[in-house]
């Protein structure tokens, strides 16, 4: 005698688990449109105002190009002392001046190794009065100037100024004294 | 005869617990999502805003809520050639009112000015570049500012710049040095980088259009 097969049981579709599944997927799909909106790819820096006073500064930054700077601070006496007089060094005329800017030539690594080497010794020795100038010349992308900005205001009990101006401007400079640890620079 | 009354603790149901749950959770979302999505193109800009002509002006304030002054410097294309715009915008925000985020963009549309650098700014000397209308804007917006802020009591002020990635330093300069002019009223600017833009990407002038 033959057996009559069973038909199979019509599987129904749970409908509260997938109103569940279809909301789950509505709340991803929501979150991910909302991030993707708010990820503009606008970077936002916020920076203490800087000073604009070209005068005198304990150190000097002069952004040249992309990755060429010019870092000028007390050490430029030792680095060209035979120009020195008694911890005192003035660079008068154009050809030493010269001389010590391309002397004082770093790229940016070396320039993010002395921002570490400077961040550590603020914190080990705090300093109140210690002033960093960068500038950077005016017909540049003003992210040039921002970049070292950031680095500079990330230092411990710094005080820092930004103003414009072009490794020629500082070339051509009247006057640059690098007395005791401050650099004073006269312009024409 | 008295029946014994059964007494059995209800269960809740998880399911539908889940659910309405999940009903709430879209709902407060979506709710966020409209309050976020603040388009200036959907609100109603006032008719009498002369705003120039730009092909690839970028979202002038997007869905940002204005919290401080903003300094906006652009790339525009005026009478066939690029020049660089600046935008002053005003928050519409009070610091008692509130205010929906429509009505903030309608305010700060309104009284939001601009005005172009000329073609050969970058060749001014220092004075001669400070006189240009953009400075001039920007200089008696800070001050304009800072006076209306004194003026509810507020002591302290932050000044927001946005500008294109490329945009040449002397401008950025010149509205720090203004900044550091205030400085006690000014200790802190945001810098605001949009990164370079793509094609057909069009602001608020094509909108307001």
């Amino acid at each position: 005698m033959a057996f009559r097969k069973p038909l199979p049981d019509r599987k129904k579709l749970t409908m509260v688990s997938l109103i569940d599944l279809i909301f789950i997927l509505l709340i991803f799909f929501i979150i991910t449109s909302i991030l993707v909106r708010m990820s503009d790819g606008e970077a936002r820096l916020y920076l203490p105002t800087p000073k604009n006073e070209p005068g005198e500064a304990q150190i000097l930054i002069q952004i040249v190009d992309n990755d060429e700077y010019v870092w000028l601070d007390h050490t430029a006496i030792d680095t060209l002392y035979h120009y020195m007089d008694e911890g005192s060094v003035r660079f008068g005329t154009a050809g030493k001046l010269s001389l010590l800017l391309d002397k004082m030539r770093v790229n940016a690594a070396e320039l993010n190794r002395r921002f570490e080497l400077l961040k550590k010794a603020s914190l080990a020795k705090p300093v109140n009065d210690y002033f960093v100038l960068v500038r950077c010349p005016e017909d540049k992308p003003y992210t040039y100037a921002t970049d070292i900005i950031e680095k500079v205001a990330d230092l411990p009990n710094f005080e820092y100024g930004c103003v414009g101006g072009s490794l020629t401007e500082l070339q051509n400079s009247r006057d640059v004294h690098i007395e005791g640890n401050v650099i004073e620079i006269a312009f024409k | 005869m008295a029946f014994k009354r059964q007494n059995s603790p209800r269960e809740l149901e998880l399911t539908s617990l889940i659910d309405i749950v999940f009903l709430l959770l879209i709902f407060f979302l979506v709710a966020f999502a409209f309050s976020l999505g603040g388009d200036i193109s959907q609100s109603a800009a006032s008719p009498d805003i002369n705003l120039p002509e730009a092909a690839s002006q970028s979202p002038l304030i997007g869905k940002d809520y204005l919290d401080h002054l903003m300094i906006e410097v652009m790339t525009d294309t005026a009478d066939g050639s690029t020049v660089r715009t600046v935008y002053v915008l005003w928050p519409a925000a009070s610091d008692t009112l509130p205010i929906s985020r429509p009505r903030a963009f309608e305010i700060t549309l309104r009284d939001s000015t601009f005005a172009h650098f000329p073609a050969n700014f970058m060749n001014l000397n220092r004075a001669e570049f400070a006189e240009t209308q953009p400075c001039a804007l920007i200089t008696a917006a800070i001050a304009r500012y800072l006076a209306a802020r004194k003026s509810r009591g507020v002591r302290t002020t932050t000044i927001e710049v946005r500008a294109d990635q490329n945009m040449e330093f002397r401008i950025l300069n010149f509205i720090m040095a203004q900044c550091s002019r205030y400085d006690e009223d000014i200790p802190q600017i945001i810098i605001r980088t949009r990164p370079p833009r793509t094609e057909g990407e069009h602001g608020i002038q094509k909108a307001a259009a």
